[in-house]
């Protein structure tokens, strides 16, 4: 390609494996001939130069991007990053790696949209050239609540100036009918428009400098961080960002499974034309619209007489449909087999499933290589109409439920059962039927998802706006953990939970993961000074100790699992017990080393190289060298055996 | 006396419930003359004019005899026309063997027909056919290999034809439903298509087959709904009516010869003029009924 | 059949554009397409190396295969089958001093001489590959001059003082009402504006810049304004091989209207719009194309679009009965006559040209 021109664009995007986040099962990134999950919106020859980021499965998106007719007329670039987990992470590298140099789009991999995004870009040229500090224009839809396609998990308030589309206020609101708004905004605006009917599309044309004020900011996640960072800093660094809101043309999101429904629904409904099933822009399979009401297929051979298709039906390659099937609002995918007297009502089939006779399915999501033996009936029976609107049923790839089975509560499946971090089965056995293989998916625990860390930096500022500038992130950080381990005796939380309210504190906190190591045994052993009297002894402090130690075992098994966070434990407890003269410890300290060795969370050899190491002679060392001497004992013991 | 014996013993051997008349003649004559003793032209061509003038008494002669029987006579000629240099013993042999392909092309016609005409079949259409046809029921046959629809059958008085097409249909596992001849007028606002075959197709376009087809070709008309015929190409006759009463009577009515025509008696064939018809699928292409009288024009 | 390696090379990549661009061709318009279509085979035939009909042939239906996936675009088809009429008939010529033609039609004639049906294009002939392209320039040049004649006879068709309908935008419409201004004809226009994508409006603009005088109405007033017209003329997207139409939505309800009032319909349609294929009124389905409904009823209209499906047909059929005249680059021709037309330019095997490329 040549050499950069004045309006070229550079479109980065990371992969939808990472940005999915609710309730979804292991799946794989193809779907059955409902819509274009490649790469982009039309207008493709005005975008010359597209950067693909991905994090998940990029061995996939390599090999389908080698073989899209797209590669041929752009010139894209594949990055890979593994340990990338949010848009955040991945302009984070882009700055790093220096590859963004004039303004670009930042497009998301699950969008489908036929906008002409020259068009968009041009507005945001002219929104920048009349006032300076623009750094973005967010593309948003006008669409109204209650519309189909507004998923209920993403509900946004927008304040913008009327004139310039400046973006002024932004509040996510979710369930509240009230929301906060500062006095200021009213009084210094000129014209203010408040808008609640803006569907975010998600794409956001933004200047060279975007990526760099992600590098600033490490807890920007996604743009929505952005925006808020920047709100609140609008008076320091003056930079404003715009809306552009586009009436003609299509553009959503699929962002989990509400909105996986809107979407297909409107593709098959030709919302998104020329991105329909029966066109060539999305198809390579030949399907064509077999009669009107939205019914496409590539070809009805193989449908046996008296099968009734509704609506919005898209069949897939080679699927056969036996008799007295009845199908509407669907999608089936290739090679599949749908037995007679089935009902299948919105549900979406990837493909190489088999759905035996008499079964009857609504609100489904089914993917690749699923069984459902005879007689399964998949009915949720809440009536609330916005459940209509949902998927009640996933079954994940390889899922098989029996014969004579009937769901009717919600739930996600999937065929193996989910493994925890240490690689054990914890997820509820279902076995669904005599030759059911099914087990329940539980969401696996999140460090971080967009609501918390909302909420928690809200209720940061909120608590620490004065003491802000006074303590360091550290302190505060300390004191949570403090308190979390308070919460976690009395409540009796479990160590999982422990685990995960201090990983959200690391997150909102900005540490970094070797001094969380460090507080977290530090804090451990704080927690009961802060209970005992000034005249307790060493043996009471024990007493007080024991109980929370047996509760945070997972605890420290999680964090310190490697030789050298071992070592960083055991520095930690040095440096609290001697360089901040918590004496009381001194004469237990072998007690609890001995404690951490028996529960395998310290090691051996670790202990040993850090008495040998680090100590100085003392008090302290003494106690210690009981304890490595035991340890000496016992090999030569089991030597000499 | 003799050689009338043996027309009619080949021509009984060559006809069959499942092939037309005019097939049944051409081939005959075929036969007739690799087994004839002629030894001119002049000879033969009589010989050939004398079976033909045997074959329409002895059988009801329909239109496709007729016209099946001219184009022959026409091809022998050609080739009288093309060979006249060189002897008699060669130009029979081409003849036989010109004679040969013209049959086989005949033969396979049902064929191409039906291949053509099954595209225009929707999927779940309504279909009108008018009595038996053998080129309707092999255009149906192919058309239900991936498509469905629902047939509905005339019975076709006098002689109910229209329930044995019913019974094929049946056979081939085509949903078909058969209905009075007067009711026509009740079903066609159901009907998507109506397909009839032809015993003739005459050089203004029109057809004949049998009595009804003017009246349901009329009716199709008053509801906007198109009328596709299906005939071979060796079907096509000169004649020209100007309406009904043009028809000749042989055609017309069952009998053997021009005395014992009973005028009481009720015709057995109309004739639907070419304002009616939509599209012709022959074994020449899909033709629009202009086209019809362009291809005899041509041959002429 | 060699290629020459660098050149398959350079243009593999010119190829895909080509093909890419094809895919847009609802966009481009038919006679772009057409154009393009014509042009591209043209360098392929003459890029590649072969001696028989029957090895050009294959290149073309090779091509085609991919020119043709999914597409739209009918005047696509009609080329291709035009290249291949050409490359046969180069084919039975070349060489030949006979003065009458051979017949590539099937007919009774044809049967009854019983001839070689099984032509197999075999036979290497001198200056094949030269007379092909020779040939292909020609239809190129007839392409682009075909709009021209058309237009030529626009004073037979425009008298003075007239009142003349139309529908929509065609760029031949247009350039038909010009050229009659510019031959001092004065007449006046009626657009019927076209939902959905109104562009009647855009030729609105267009004529009364060249000073004609311009009304327009919305599709439901057709009827209403009938009576007073002397002629419709409209523009067409092909030509059926029934003397029918495939034109713009709202086109049938037009032709209805001329027929109660008798007032003629003259459809002006160049030659690479003609189509030998056969559509009914009652197959809209496989025909007819449907786009965004967002014209029809706009998306943010929130939650009723759940409730309603909306649709919004591209085009419409509209039987042969219902026009009087065509007026081609080859004359004018009465709708029951366009079955002769197609056997002039393309050859009966090729009619149905996806059944041909699957066997």
């Amino acid at each position: 390609m040549s050499a950069p021109v004045e309006g070229k664009k550079v479109a980065p995007k990371s992969a939808a494996g990472d940005v999915l986040v609710e309730k979804e099962p292991f799946l794989a990134v193809i779907i059955a001939d409902s819509y274009n999950k490649s790469l982009q919106p039309c207008t493709l020859d005005r975008s010359r130069e597209v950067i693909l980021y991905c994090t998940s499965y990029p061995q996939l998106i390599r090999s389908h991007v080698e073989k899209s007719k797209w590669s041929t007329l752009m010139n894209i670039k594949v990055i890979v990053n593994e340990d990338a987990r949010s848009v955040g992470d991945a302009l984070r590298d882009l700055d790093d790696k220096q590859l963004i140099s004039t303004d670009f789009v930042l497009l998301q991999g699950d969008l489908v949209a036929n906008l002409d995004l020259k068009s968009c870009m041009e507005i945001h040229k002219t929104t920048r050239e009349s006032d300076k500090d623009a750094i973005l224009t967010r593309v948003m839809k006008d669409c109204p609540p209650g519309h189909r396609t507004r998923s209920p998990n993403t509900s946004s308030l927008y304040a913008l100036n009327r004139s310039t589309n400046q973006i002024l206020a932004h509040q996510i609101v979710l369930d509240s009918k009230k929301v906060k708004l500062p006095t200021e905004l009213i009084r210094e605006a000129k014209e203010l428009e408040l808008r609640y009917d803006l569907l975010d599309c998600h794409i956001t044309l933004c200047a060279a400098m975007v990526p760099s004020l992600f590098t600033e900011n490490f807890d920007y996640q996604t743009v929505d961080d952005l925006v808020h960072g920047v709100l609140g800093n609008q008076e320091i660094l003056g930079n404003t960002m715009h809306v552009h809101v586009v009436e003609d043309g299509y553009a959503a999101r699929v962002t989990d499974f509400f909105t996986y429904k809107a979407v297909s629904t409107d593709v098959l409904e030709k919302w998104a034309y020329p991105f329909s099933p029966d066109t060539e822009w999305s198809n390579e399979n030949g399907i064509s619209l077999v009669s009107f009401g939205n019914k496409y297929a590539v070809s009805s051979k193989l449908f046996s007489k008296k099968c009734n298709l509704g609506s919005n039906v898209v069949i897939g390659d080679n699927t056969a449909i036996k008799y007295g099937a009845s199908i509407s609002n669907s999608v089936i995918g290739n090679n599949c087999i749908i037995g007679a007297n089935v009902s299948i009502q919105n549900c979406y089939v990837w493909d190489n499933t088999v759905i035996e006779d008499d079964c009857s399915l609504t609100n489904t999501i089914i993917c690749e290589q699923v069984r459902l033996y005879k007689n399964t009936q998949l009915l949720a029976t809440s009536k609330d109409t916005m459940a209509m609107q949902n998927i009640d049923f996933v079954l994940g790839k390889g899922v098989h439920l029996g014969p004579n089975v009937t769901l009717d509560q919600p739930v996600l499946l999937t065929a193996a059962a989910m493994k925890d971090d240490w690689g054990e089965p914890f997820s509820a056995y279902e076995s669904k039927g005599e030759s059911g293989r099914a087990f329940n998916f539980v969401q696996p625990t999140e460090e971080s998802s967009d609501d918390e860390e909302d909420g928690d930096d809200t209720s940061a500022e909120e608590d620490d706006s004065e003491d802000d500038a006074v303590i360091p992130d550290t302190e505060l950080f300390y004191n949570e953990v403090l308190d979390t381990l308070q919460r976690a005796e009395k409540e009796n939380i479990s160590a999982d939970n422990i685990i995960l309210d201090i990983n959200s504190l690391k997150h909102a906190y900005n540490i970094q993961i070797n001094e969380v190591n460090h507080m977290v045994i530090q804090a451990v052993l704080q927690r009961p000074l802060q209970d005992i009297s000034d005249t307790a002894t060493s043996s009471q402090l024990l007493t007080n100790l024991k109980p929370l130690l047996k509760l945070c075992i997972h605890v420290f098994k999680n964090y310190y699992r490697s030789d050298k966070s071992q070592h960083e434990c055991l520095l930690a407890i040095k440096e609290f017990v001697c360089d901040q003269s918590h004496d009381l410890y001194t004469p237990i300290i072998g007690q609890v080393l001995m404690f951490f060795y028996q529960n395998d969370i310290l090691d051996e050899d670790v202990i040993v190289k850090w008495y040998e190491t680090s100590l100085q002679p003392g008090k302290f060392k003494t106690q210690v060298s009981k304890l490595v001497e035991w340890f000496n004992e016992a090999e030569s013991d089991s030597e000499s055996d | 006396m003799l050689f009338e014996e043996n027309v009619r013993r080949v021509l009984n051997e060559k006809s069959g419930p499942e092939i037309s008349e005019g097939i049944a003649a051409v081939r005959t004559l075929l036969e007739l003359i690799n087994s004839g003793d002629a030894t001119t032209f002049s000879e033969l061509v009589t010989k050939l004019r004398t079976a033909v003038k045997i074959m329409r008494e002895c059988t009801n002669e329909s239109i496709s005899m007729t016209s099946g029987c001219e184009l022959f006579m026409r091809f022998i000629s050609n080739i009288r026309d093309e060979g006249r240099d060189e002897s008699f013993e060669q130009c029979k042999t081409l003849m036989l063997e010109r004679g040969n392909k013209f049959v086989k092309k005949v033969d396979s016609s049902r064929l191409r027909i039906a291949k053509l005409g099954s595209q225009h079949i929707k999927e779940n259409s309504k279909i009108l056919v008018h009595s038996r046809s053998r080129v309707v029921l092999e255009l149906l046959k192919e058309a239900s290999k991936d498509k469905q629809f629902k047939v509905f059958v005339t019975e076709s008085r006098p002689d109910g034809s229209g329930r044995d097409m019913a019974q094929e249909l049946k056979k081939h596992k085509i949903e078909v439903e058969c209905i009075l001849d007067a009711a026509i007028g009740y079903v066609m606002e159901t009907i998507d298509l109506v397909l009839v075959g032809a015993e003739g197709v005459l050089a203004s376009g029109g057809i004949v087959n049998k009595i009804g087809t003017f009246s349901i070709a009329m009716a199709a008309k008053a509801f906007n709904r198109p009328v596709y015929v299906a005939a071979e190409s060796f079907k096509f006759s000169n004649l020209y009516p100007l309406n009904q009463k043009d028809l000749p009577n042989k055609h017309k009515y069952e009998s053997l010869t021009e005395e014992t025509i009973d005028r009481k008696k009720h015709p057995l064939i109309d004739y639907t003029p070419p304002e009616y018809l939509t599209l012709l699928f022959t074994d020449i292409g899909i033709l629009t009924p202009t086209a019809v009288s362009d291809e005899l024009i041509k041959l002429a | 059949m060699e290629l020459l390696a660098s050149q398959e090379d350079m243009s593999q990549d010119e190829a895909l554009r080509f093909l890419r661009k094809m895919e847009q061709s609802d966009q481009l318009g038919s006679f772009e397409a057409a154009y393009q279509t014509v042009k591209y085979l043209r360098q392929k035939i003459s890029d590649s190396q072969w001696g028989k009909a029957r090895e050009a042939l294959d290149l073309v239906k090779e091509q085609s295969a991919r020119l043709l996936k999914g597409q739209r675009e009918s005047s696509v088809g009609n080329m291709i089958r035009r290249v291949m009429k050409i490359i046969k008939d180069e084919h039975f010529s070349s060489g030949k001093e006979k003065t009458d033609e051979r017949d590539t039609q099937e007919s009774l004639q044809k049967l009854l001489l019983a001839d070689d049906d099984e032509e197999e294009y075999n036979q290497p002939k001198e200056n094949l590959k030269e007379s092909v392209i020779d040939s292909m320039c020609e239809l190129l040049s007839e392409l682009e001059t075909s709009a021209e004649i058309v237009c030529a006879n626009s004073l037979e068709h425009i008298q003075n003082n007239e009142v003349i309908m139309t529908l929509g935008n065609s760029r031949l419409v247009e350039q038909f009402f010009k050229t009659a201004v510019n031959k001092k004809r004065k007449f006046q226009v009626i657009i019927v504006e076209s939902f959905p994508n109104y562009r009647g409006h855009e030729l609105a603009k267009a004529l009364t810049e060249a000073d004609i005088k311009t009304t327009v109405v919305s599709d439901a007033a057709v009827f209403a304004m009938m009576s007073r017209c002397n002629k419709v003329i409209i523009g067409t997207n092909s030509v059926m091989a029934d003397g029918g139409l495939k034109a713009s939505s709202g086109t049938h309800t037009l032709a209805l209207a001329a027929k109660h009032y008798s007032v003629p319909l003259i459809v002006l349609a160049p030659m690479y719009k003609l189509t030998p294929q056969y559509l009914s009124s009652y197959d809209q389905d496989k025909f007819n194309q449907t786009i965004s409904p967002h014209h029809v009823l706009p998306y943010n209209s929130g939650e009723i679009i759940n409730r309603v499906s909306v649709s919004c047909p591209l085009y419409d059929y509209v039987p042969p009965d219902l026009v009087s005249t065509y007026a081609t680059n080859i004359g004018g021709y009465a709708p029951p006559y366009i079955y002769r037309l197609l056997a002039d330019l393309y050859h009966p095997d090729d009619y149905n040209l996806k059944q041909e490329l699957n066997s």
